[in-house]
């Protein structure tokens, strides 16, 4: 049998995939909170493998979807002939509509199952999207939608596997309760300090999988770009003339220093996107007249990386320092050992010995100037990172 | 916020003691009735038959704050972003430069349900009245662009008639439930719209239940009255005449207030 392979977001699909078939997949997203790219992202790469996709649209005309997944940068119109849309809101609105399937009862839960049927029935093989669910609920009313249940869910069970997805509205417990039906949910939840500031996911259950990792991702919605893990603080120290602002500008795909004469006085500042993640690099200046700013830079980092002159031992010391001033117990760190393309650097192997290394950190070497030996250290940082959660 | 504009300061009274936190409508007998204003970060519902001059009130209280460095964020559901803009400059001469400070947010679930091509910087656009997530959504990304710079804000949603319409009086009641317990903890002091005579007696109930307080108007003949409930008002004033014009709204019936002024 066939699995499925592919979600449409790349830090996710790593945690998920593969799945089985006629795997039902749940996004539970708090109100407030960037849910619909996930279901866009899930089509899209769907599409893009030459598969077909019925998308369920409850809220917004089909064309909004369109327009939706456009702006993310995907593109749906190559792929017209496999998507079908399975419209369940322009009757409510009394519009008429274009979709290939149209419920004219929206408020029926039935009647959207019996449309969701026969679209299964024509193409068994699709991925199916239901955006939203929670929309049907509100229509219907719960004791309605609770009756209904059992039939959507058979109805949705017919295709290949979907994706569906769940604004958690104060719903009565008995609604709530239906969500334990899915296979794998997909938690999409809010931080909030007066106003929802991040947010981040979590999969909070897989049943095909034997471990599940639940850690939180903090996660944006780029426009273009889609679903992006994002790291808001990876902090770049070590010595004077290490290298940091030339790591800083080699790694990031946009960065700005604030520096004097070429020596950075104040910080550095970039933005790296890797592999389906978006993280904010800051560098600190290394002369030893700044160290009072380098705790506070260092706060609420969720990982250092400390660059070192491989070709300078007599600056370890130092590097050992900085690494004081920015630690901190169980934080994920990197020893970045710069400037390896330069005569007399030392192996990683002999800068361990000559450096106390925290336990868990490793020196990676690298050449600051080339952007993919940096962006090996940053990856190497990032993989620590994950495995540890991003603190949410 | 700009300097030397006053802000939304709690009102000091004649009563002694510390000074409530209310926060003025900018219509001054009715400030009056309120003993001072409305409460801040509280949610006021302002109900009654259409054209009473509900909707000029909730204009009223977003520029009375604009003209202090207030900013406000105005959800339409029935009207166009660009028609609001226009209103609001017909209201206050001064409105465009409260726009170029950028203290004024829309979020416009209206325009593109109608395919309507309105297209303000300041304004998100929902794509219908019935995605509620993205409604909250679009608040909080309004919220997102004031709060850093300002304490408190204003905010007006016209109307929950219309959101009950699109959807029911139970999914808009959790809706607004969740939005009205956000726009509290943002710090917003917020006025929501309800028509009378769209929806039943425990529709209007359910929606006033979410409500610190209402300002109820009705006409009696030639002559309108509003009544206020709740909103940290102790005393029942009765109802009370008001008159309002193209731009004005005063109270001009009497009532204690049992103070000074």
């Amino acid at each position: 049998m066939s699995q499925v392979e592919a979600v449409g977001v790349p830090q996710l699909e790593r945690l998920i995939c593969p799945m089985p078939e006629h795997t039902s997949l749940l996004f539970v997203n708090d109100p407030g909170v960037e849910a619909e790219a996930f279901l866009y992202q899930g089509a899209h790469a769907h599409l893009a493998a030459g598969g077909r996709v019925v998308y369920a649209v409850t809220n917004r005309a089909p064309e909004a979807v369109l327009h939706a997944m456009a702006a993310l940068g995907l593109d749906a119109d190559g792929h017209k002939e496999r998507l079908a849309f399975l419209d369940a809101f322009s009757a409510h609105m009394a519009q008429p509509s274009n979709a290939k399937h149209v419920v004219q009862n929206p408020s029926n839960p039935l009647d959207f199952a019996r449309v969701l049927e026969a679209a299964a029935r024509e193409a068994p093989d699709a991925m199916l999207v239901v955006d939203a669910l929670s929309t049907l609920v509100d229509q219907a009313g719960a004791e309605r939608f609770e009756a209904a249940w059992p039939r959507l869910q058979s109805a949705m069970a017919k295709f290949r596997w979907s994706e569906s997805l769940f604004t958690r509205w104060p719903y009565p417990s008995s609604v709530e309760r239906m969500l334990e039906d899915f296979d794998g949910v997909v938690q999409l939840k809010g931080v909030e300090d007066r106003i929802t500031i991040s947010q981040y996911f979590r999969v909070e259950r897989a049943r095909w999988r034997v471990e599940v990792d639940t850690k939180p991702r903090l996660y944006r919605s780029l426009k273009p770009g889609g679903v992006h893990v994002f790291i808001p603080k990876i902090v770049v120290t070590g010595p004077y003339n290490a290298g940091k602002s030339s790591f800083v500008h080699a790694i990031s795909d946009t960065a700005v220093s604030v520096d004097q004469l070429g020596t950075t006085v104040a910080l550095d500042h970039g933005r790296v996107t890797l592999d389906g993640l978006t993280a904010d690099v800051f560098g600190t200046p290394g002369q030893a007249r700044f160290d009072p700013i380098l705790r506070i830079v260092a706060g609420q980092a969720l990982g250092v990386i400390v660059v070192i002159d491989s070709t300078k031992p007599d600056s370890f010391a130092r590097a050992a320092e900085m690494m004081n001033l920015t630690w901190r117990q169980g934080l994920p760190g990197v020893i970045a050992a710069n400037k390896q393309d330069l005569p007399g650097a030392l192996p990683p192997e002999e800068i361990a010995r000559m450096i106390p290394v925290p336990r868990g950190v490793r020196i990676v070497p690298c050449s600051g100037q080339d952007r993919e030996s940096g962006r090996r250290v940053l990856k190497e940082l990032v993989d620590l990172i994950l495995a540890a959660g991003v603190s949410a | 916020m700009s300097g030397g504009r006053a802000g939304d300061r709690p009102t000091a009274t004649a009563t002694g003691g510390a000074p409530p936190p209310r926060v003025e409508i900018g219509v001054r007998r009715l400030d009056d009735l309120l003993e001072g204003g409305l409460p801040a970060a509280s949610v006021t519902l302002v109900y009654g038959p259409p054209f009473l001059g509900k909707e000029l009130l909730t204009r009223l209280f977003l520029l009375h704050g604009l003209r202090q460095g207030v900013p406000g964020i105005l959800v339409l559901t029935s009207t166009a972003t660009s028609d609001a803009r226009q209103q609001l400059a017909q209201l206050d001469p001064a409105y465009p430069e409260y726009e170029r400070e950028g203290l004024i947010q829309f979020v416009d679930t209206y325009s593109k349900s109608i395919g309507a091509e309105d297209d303000f910087a300041q304004a998100e656009y929902v794509d219908g009245p019935v995605n509620l997530n993205a409604v909250s959504l679009a608040v909080n990304n309004a919220q997102r662009r004031l709060i850093g710079d300002h304490p408190t804000h204003r905010m007006v949603y016209d109307s929950v008639s219309t959101t009950i319409t699109y959807t029911n009086a139970q999914t808009t009641f959790r809706f607004l439930q969740v939005l009205v317990g956000k726009a509290k903890r943002a710090g917003a002091t917020t006025m929501m719209l309800l028509d009378q005579g769209m929806h039943s007696d425990p529709e209007v109930q359910t929606i006033k239940h979410l409500s610190d307080g209402v300002i109820e108007v009705r006409p009696d003949g030639p002559a309108n009255f509003l009544q206020v409930t709740g909103i940290g008002v102790t005393e029942n004033r009765g109802w009370v005449e008001y008159r309002f014009g193209e731009r004005s709204f005063d109270v001009v019936g009497s009532f204690s207030a049992g103070r000074i002024r």
